[in-house]
C-alpha cells in the first residue's frame, strides 16, 4: 500500500432504509398523542374517589366535583361526562394498543400476523387507561344497578 | 434544498426530518461501513445515529455547523461508542423488529451483498481499516475521516469540534503509527 491519499475506498449502490425511516419518524408519536386524552378524566376522576370515598373535602376538589355534577345536570352539557370518562380513555386505550402491536398479512399463505411488542412505558401508559376506563365503567354500572333496586325493591344495593 | 430551508421546514414540522434522512443516510452509512467493516453492527450504528439526530433536531440551532457536519458528529461519537464499549447497546428506544420484518431483511440483505463484494475488491482498504480500527481512537477516527472519507482538515476539524492544528498533529502521528504497523513483519 503505497499511498493513502490515493487510497481507493469501497462505494457501494446503497439506498435509503424506507422502513427504518417510517420507524424513527413514527417514534414516541403515539404516547405523546395518548397521554393528554388520559389527563382530564385522570383528575376528575381522583377528584371524585378523594371527595366520595376519602371524605376530603379541599377547595379545589370540591370545585371540580361540582362542577361535573353541573355538566351532568344541563340538558346541553350532558354529554361531557360520558365524552371525558369513557371516549377520552377508549381512544387511548387504542392508540397505545396499536403503538404495541404490528399486524403483516401474508398473502401467500393467508396468514395474519399480529406481534404484540412489550414495550413497558406504553403497557403501563395502557394500564392506567384501561384503570380509568374499568373505574367509570365499574361506577356506571353500580349507580345503575343501586337506582334500578331501589326503584323494583326499595331498598338500594 | 439548502440547509436554511431545510431548517426552517424542520422547524414547522419534525416530520421534515425526512429531507435530511433520505440526503445523508447512504453517505452516512457508507462512512459507518468503511469505519466498522461489519455489516449487520453497521446498520445497527446506523439506525442508533439517525434516531438520535431525530430526537436532538429540536435543539439543533443553524449557526456554525451544517448538517452534514452535524449528523457526521453523531455518527463518529456512534462509532467511538461502539469501539469503547463491549456493552453496546443500539436501537433503546426502537427496535427494528416492530417494521415489516420481511421486507427489511430482503432490502438489509441485498445491500449486504453488495458490500461484501465491494470489500472483496478492495484489499489496501481491508488492510488499512484493519490497522486504524486497531489505534487508539482519536487517531482512528482523524484518519478516517481524512483517508476514507477523503474530508479536508477543515471539515475534520469541524466534525470533531477540534482545533485545525490538532486536527493535523493526530493525522501525521496517527499516519505514521499506521506505516510502522504495516512495516513487514509487524503485519497482525
Amino acid at each position: 500500500m503505497k499511498n493513502m491519499e490515493d487510497l481507493p475506498v469501497p462505494d457501494p449502490e446503497l439506498s435509503p432504509d424506507q422502513n427504518l425511516k417510517k420507524t424513527i419518524l413514527n417514534t414516541q408519536t403515539s404516547a405523546r398523542i395518548g397521554i393528554p386524552l388520559l389527563i382530564l378524566p385522570g383528575i376528575l376522576l381522583i377528584s371524585m374517589i378523594l371527595k366520595e370515598e376519602l371524605g376530603i373535602n379541599l377547595g379545589i376538589i370540591n370545585a371540580i366535583t361540582e362542577l361535573i355534577g353541573n355538566l351532568d345536570k344541563s340538558p346541553y352539557t350532558g354529554w361531557l361526562s360520558p365524552l371525558i370518562f369513557l371516549l377520552l380513555p377508549l381512544v387511548a386505550i387504542i392508540i397505545f394498543l396499536l403503538s404495541i402491536t404490528h399486524f403483516s398479512y401474508n398473502k401467500e399463505n393467508y396468514i395474519l400476523q399480529i406481534n404484540i411488542k412489550f414495550k413497558t412505558f406504553n403497557i403501563m401508559l395502557l394500564l392506567i387507561a384501561g384503570a380509568i376506563l374499568g373505574t367509570i365503567t365499574l361506577y356506571l354500572i353500580l349507580e345503575n344497578l343501586n337506582h334500578f333496586m331501589l326503584d323494583k325493591f326499595g331498598q338500594p344495593l | 434544498m439548502d440547509d436554511k430551508e431545510i431548517y426552517d421546514r424542520i422547524k414547522s414540522d419534525k416530520q421534515n426530518f425526512a429531507i435530511l434522512y433520505d440526503q445523508y443516510f447512504v453517505p452516512i452509512k457508507k462512512y459507518i461501513l468503511r469505519r466498522i467493516g461489519n455489516y449487520d453492527i453497521s446498520c445497527d450504528v446506523t439506525a442508533e445515529t439517525f434516531l438520535k439526530a431525530y430526537l436532538k433536531i429540536s435543539h439543533f440551532e443553524y449557526r456554525g455547523i451544517s448538517y452534514k457536519v452535524w449528523l457526521y458528529r453523531i455518527a463518529t461519537n456512534e462509532v467511538n461508542l461502539f469501539f469503547r464499549s463491549k456493552k453496546y447497546k443500539p436501537l433503546n428506544k426502537i427496535n427494528l423488529e416492530d417494521f415489516n420484518n420481511e421486507t427489511l431483511i430482503t432490502s438489509q440483505q441485498e445491500d449486504k451483498d453488495i458490500w461484501e463484494k465491494e470489500l472483496q475488491d478492495h484489499h489496501d482498504f481491508l488492510k488499512a481499516q484493519q490497522v486504524i480500527k486497531n489505534l487508539p481512537i482519536k487517531y482512528a477516527e482523524v484518519l478516517s475521516l481524512r483517508y476514507f472519507e477523503k474530508a479536508s482538515i477543515k471539515e475534520i476539524a469541524e466534525i470533531l469540534d477540534k482545533p485545525k492544528g490538532t486536527i493535523k498533529s493526530l493525522c501525521t502521528r496517527g499516519l505514521q503509527k499506521v506505516k510502522e504497523k504495516m512495516q513487514p513483519g509487524t503485519e497482525s
